[in-house]
Order: structure tokens, then C-alpha cells, then sequence
């Protein structure tokens, strides 16, 4: 479960795991389910926990813990989930640091969809002259969504649709004949941007002011050809849990720089990734001038092929349900006062040869005016600033009262004194601010 | 006090939970909510020919960078290229006003580093690209806004590299807004 229906990512993320599943487990309503596996968490959160009381569930981390955990929603679901699947090295080491449970399943990818084919191929030449891509030009581009849905002016943070624009106008300013390939949904940010930085571009798909997601969801096979016409694959993102182009290009034996995240550090070579645009563009203009990106195709190449195909990501998930006795069953116990899901699809889950025992769930809870107390020895800025935040949207908000019918305490702790190497109870973790989810028991803890 | 009371323990950054984390402060709910600068964000100045170097002395009434690297670092900038100002200011609206006539800023390793992660955070709310020390928490919050160096030794070197593309590097900044901070307290309320 997990997917998202648009025939995108996370939908593909499905559908190779339901592949990968192939003699593993039974499919099973989720009622009957002894194990549940979602490649999304979003959906987790989705079903009332008490529907997955005395079940294992199995979760993919779709992005790393660093990003997620920036996510409140997300608390709700790390105490649910037994074991996380950790699909990189990152996400693996950020796991380890937390002590999340977890299991490392490679990052799975159709290796029958996306195959060489190089711009010697009579359909990518064909392609190439049907899009009215200059024949002397140095084509870059990548496959993302790259505007907020909410807003499609305003560019995706995680994507970095921002830092691509920046690097393509540094390229042409020094006189590289870049021209730049963009397809799928949501590119309008970086349609706009190109243009205004004069950069030019194709875009393979019909151009709309307004949302094109139902629109301009290219067929994989298609993808493929794209990647074939690339000179570069550029990937610019602030955060990852895949993406799946590192793994596409890859491949595809098109090259690739990307900045170090999700699963190009498994991936790609190490003179592939930078780290800040100046190092990008250094290495796109030696690619360009010498062709020293060449040598990092057949590494990568091997690199996906075999640890990344449906027969790794099998193994990977027959090992993990040979030990999934060592992820505790979600017991229904919670910290949190708050629990709230919207609908659910009911999704189609995973049943294996065990069965789990039960727990407690927890009631929904109704959002409704809410009312919070600051409590601080000192009112910094940030304090101050968060008041007034909160007040403009409709909160009671209380300094140092400490009282019943309270929704949530802030509590602060005192900074310490640099006159002294004495740390405060509070200051233990320094940078933290204690929130109490619960009134009544907050309240209570408090007057003790 | 986190473990015994607090049903959720807030961190200003990813660096900070972790090291809590291995501290053994973990029984709580953990999230992570940055903590933006507060005063108000002024347009960054047009850059001239020379580049204006900023650095913090302090940040409220907490000391950072190690000072003798910070005199090290003003001793060795080219004068015909760059002009260096220490920010000294305790005031969070006189530090950004100081900030917001500078170009970019210089993260320095030594002193309060939790101070020294907030001097960059409002450095970055003033538009300015930060060179940060490569093993710092600074990274995470500079993100693509910026270039990481070494040692002293790589130092120079990655701020010229800075320097050359000021204006690229001041628009990949991207920093939370305080209204991403009150819509993720106001999720933990619910």
C-alpha cells in the first residue's frame, strides 16, 4: 500500500515491491493482515491505529529521518511502525543514529523498462529532431516534479528547481551551449525561471498555466528514450529518499552529477556528486570540455543493474521476513494525547504465516480552539515571535500559566550562562523546547 | 526533564536531536522544528568591487567562533578585495541591520556552537551565502545557500569560490519560515 495513483514514484515504488513480494507473503485485506507494508508513511497515518493493533508494520522510509522528523504528522507513525525499510546509506546512518528499527531493502528499479540506448539510436535521433533539440547542443534535464502543487509559481524546496536554474544560467554565461530537456508534470517553476534567465529549454508535454499532473505523466518507456537524448542527467535536490533518476540514469549509461543525497551516494560514483553549485558547474564544464564523466558509466551501470533489480530487493525482503519476530508487534500504547487520520483508502495488505497478538488504539481527536501556554524563565525573539504567530492564527496563547484546559505548554528551557560550564536539567539537549501534547496531564505533571 | 515530562521533545536542528539521541534522551516523541530569525528580513545590498566579509563575535550574549582564528581570518583577507566586520551587536534587530549591509558571511568553528547556529540562520535571513566549517551543524542549515570548508587552510581558497558567485549562491538560500515554526507548534496542540 501506499501509492498515490498518478503513475508516479510512489506508484512505481508499489508496484516493484508488490513484484518483489512474489513468494514471500499472501495478499490479504487489511483486517486479515498479520503484516502490514506501506511505501508511504502518509498512508500509515491515514488508518486508525486501532486497525493495526497487534500488527508488524513495515514502512518505507520515502525521504530521510532528518526531513521527516520535521514533519510533527510523522511522530504519530514512527511509534507505530516496527521496522523501517531503509533503502540507502544515508537513511541506513540516520537510522542507526535515532536507533530506529530497521532493515535495508535496496532502492528497487525496473532494470526491464529502462535500458541503454544511447543518441546513436535511430528513435532517440528521430526524437531529438522531432523536439527541435539543436544538434550542436549539451543537453541537460531531469524527470522531477518541480513546482508546489499548491502553488505551481513557486519551486518544489526538496527538488531544488532553483539551484538547477542557477547552474544552467552559470553554464551559459561562461559560453557552454547548454540547452535544457524537461518532462513530466509540475515544471512550471523552472519553465518560468529558464526563461527568464534565457536559457533555452524543451519541454516534452502541453504547456499549462494551471496543474498538469493528470496531463503530463510521461509512459516510462518514453522516459527512457529522454534519457538517451540527455547529456547530463542534473539532479539539484535538497533532500531524497530515492530519487529514482539517480537509479534511471544509471541505468540508461546517461551521466549524472547530483548533490549528495538519498540513494546517489549508493549509486554513482564519487566525482558525481557536489556539493555546492560552484563544484556543479566545475564539473559539467570539464564534462564538457573532456568528456571525463564517460568513465563513470559502466560502475554505475553494474552498480544498479545488480543491486538494485527485483532479484536484490527479493532477497533483501525474504531476509527481512525471516527475522520479522525481531519487530515488535504495534501494541496500541501512546504517548501522544493526539491522534488524528483523515479517510482511508482501504488498501490491500500483506499477510504472513504468523499471528500477533493485540493492543489498545486511541480515539480521534477533533482540532478546535486551541489554547497555548509559553512557559519560560526569559521571552527570546523566537518566543516572542511564535506568540504572535499563533495568536494570528486565533490561538489563546498564555505566558507561564500553568493551569487546566490548556491544549499544549511550550516549555523553554533557560539558555546557558557562558560565564559557566554549568548545564540547567533542561538544557541536557541543547537547542530542545519541551512540549507537553496533553492538558490534563501536562497540567497535572506540572502542579506536582 | 525531556524523558520524565514532556509527551514531545522539540530540537531546533537535526544535529541536535541526534546528539541527544546518543546522550540517551530518547523516550519522548522527537520532532524538529527550526527556529528562524525573528527581525525583519532586509533586502541583501547590491555587491560592488569589494566584497563585505561578516562574522560573529556573539550572538545575544553568547560568544562565537574561536577569536583567534577570527583575527587570523581578518589579517589574511585581501583589502583590495574584501572588507571585514566583526558583528558585535547583542540586540537581535542591530545584529540584522548590521548583516543586511554585508555580502556574505563566514561561519567560524569554537565558541557556542548552538550560538554560532543561529548567527547563520539570521546571516541567511539576511540573504548572505555562509561559509561554514565542513564538520559543523551549520551544513544543515546553510544547505545549497552556501560553501563548506576544511580547515584554515582551505579557507581562503572556498570563500573566493563563494565570492565569484555571490549572486547564485544568495538565491539557492532557503530557510523555514516563522510560519512554518507556528504551523508545526500548532500541530503538536492538535
Amino acid at each position: 500500500m501506499g501509492a498515490e495513483g498518478w503513475g508516479w514514484a510512489l506508484d512505481e515504488q508499489e508496484r516493484l515491491a508488490r513484484e518483489a513480494y512474489t513468494d514471500v507473503v499472501d495478499f490479504s485485506s487489511l483486517g486479515e493482515a498479520e503484516v502490514v507494508h506501506s511505501v508511504w508513511w502518509e498512508r500509515i497515518a491515514a488508518i486508525p491505529p486501532t486497525r493495526l493493533e497487534g500488527k508488524r508494520v513495515l514502512c518505507n522510509l520515502d525521504n530521510p529521518p532528518s526531513f521527516l522528523l520535521t514533519l510533527p504528522r510523522f511522530r504519530h507513525v514512527r511509534r507505530v511502525v516496527s521496522c523501517w525499510i531503509a533503502r540507502g546509506r544515508e537513511v541506513r546512518e540516520q537510522c542507526e543514529a535515532l536507533g530506529l528499527p530497521h532493515h535495508f531493502v535496496p532502492y528497487p528499479f525496473d532494470t526491464r523498462t529502462f535500458f541503454p540506448m544511447g543518441h546513436d539510436d535511430g528513435t532517440v535521433r528521430a526524437l531529438r529532431t522531432r523536439l527541435g533539440v539543436p544538434p550542436d547542443a549539451y543537453v541537460i534535464g531531469n524527470f522531477h516534479r518541480d513546482s508546489e502543487g499548491a502553488d505551481l509559481l513557486r519551486p518544489k524546496v526538496q527538488k531544488g528547481a532553483d539551484v538547477f536554474g542557477e547552474i544552467a544560467r552559470l553554464l551559459r554565461e561562461r559560453g557552454h551551449p547548454v540547452h535544457v530537456l524537461l518532462a513530466g508534470p509540475r515544471r512550471h517553476f523552472l519553465r518560468r525561471r529558464l526563461t527568464a534567465y534565457r536559457v533555452p529549454y524543451t519541454f516534452v508535454g502541453r504547456i499549462m498555466a494551471e496543474d498538469d499532473l493528470r496531463e503530463n505523466v510521461l509512459p516510462r518507456s518514453e522516459l527512457n528514450h529522454l534519457y538517451g537524448l540527455l547529456d547530463l542527467c542534473l539532479v539539484t535536490s535538497r533532500w531524497e529518499g530515492g530519487p529514482s533518476s539517480v537509479a534511471e540514469a544509471a541505468a540508461t549509461r546517461c551521466r549524472i552529477v547530483s548533490t549528495r543525497v538519498g540513494i546517489a551516494l549508493d549509486i554513482l560514483e564519487p566525482r558525481c556528486l557536489y556539493e555546492d553549485i560552484a563544484e556543479a558547474v566545475a564539473l559539467i564544464e570539464e564534462d564538457i570540455a573532456t568528456g571525463s564523466l564517460r568513465s563513470t558509466l559502466d560502475p554505475q551501470h553494474e552498480r544498479v543493474r545488480r543491486g538494485h533489480g527485483r532479484e536484490a530487493v527479493h532477497e533483501a525482503l525474504r531476509a527481512l521476513y525471516e527475522r520479522i519476530t525481531d519487530f515488535a508487534p504495534f501494541s496500541g500504547k501512546s504517548r501522544s494525547a493526539g491522534w488524528t487520520w483523515s479517510s482511508a483508502r482501504e488498501p490491500v495488505l500483506v499477510k504472513v504465516r504468523r499471528k500477533l497478538l493485540g493492543g489498545l488504539g486511541r480515539p480521534p481527536s477533533r482540532p478546535g480552539r486551541e489554547v497555548i501556554s509559553l512557559v519560560a524563565a526569559r521571552f527570546d525573539p523566537f518566543l516572542r515571535a511564535l506568540a504572535s504567530g499563533l495568536r494570528a492564527r486565533g490561538v489563546t496563547v498564555l505566558a507561564n500559566e500553568i493551569r487546566a484546559g490548556v491544549n499544549l505548554f511550550i516549555v523553554s528551557p533557560p539558555c546557558r550562562s557562558p560565564a559557566s560550564s554549568e548545564r540547567s536539567p533542561t538544557s541536557a539537549s541543547p537547542g530542545s523546547r519541551i512540549a507537553w501534547a496533553s492538558a490534563a496531564r501536562g497540567a497535572a505533571r506540572i502542579a506536582r | 526533564m525531556n524523558r520524565r515530562v514532556a509527551a514531545t521533545a522539540v530540537f531546533a536542528s537535526f544535529a541536535t536531536l541526534c546528539a541527544a539521541s546518543r546522550d540517551g534522551a530518547g523516550s519522548s516523541d522527537q520532532v524538529v522544528i527550526a527556529e528562524p530569525a525573528v527581525a525583519h528580513e532586509t533586502p541583501a545590498r547590491a555587491v560592488d568591487g569589494i566584497q563585505k566579509v561578516a562574522v560573529a563575535a556573539r550572538w545575544e550574549d553568547r560568544p562565537c567562533g574561536d577569536p583567534g582564528l577570527r583575527r587570523w581570518l581578518e589579517a589574511q583577507l585581501d583589502p583590495g578585495r574584501f572588507e571585514f566586520r566583526c558583528v558585535d551587536a547583542v540586540e537581535a534587530t542591530d545584529r540584522m541591520r548590521e548583516l543586511s549591509g554585508q555580502d556574505l558571511f563566514v561561519a567560524l568553528p569554537g565558541g557556542d556552537e548552538e550560538a554560532g547556529l543561529r548567527a547563520v540562520t539570521e546571516a541567511l535571513a539576511c540573504r548572505l551565502p555562509v561559509l561554514y566549517p565542513r564538520r559543523s551543524a551549520a551544513g544543515e542549515v546553510v544547505g545549497l545557500g552556501g560553501v563548506a570548508y576544511e580547515s584554515d587552510r582551505d579557507m581562503l581558497g572556498r570563500l573566493e569560490t563563494l565570492a565569484t558567485h555571490l549572486s547564485a549562491f544568495r538565491r539557492c538560500i532557503w530557510l523555514p519560515s516563522m510560519g512554518d515554526a507556528v504551523s508545526a507548534y500548532l500541530q503538536l496542540a492538535r
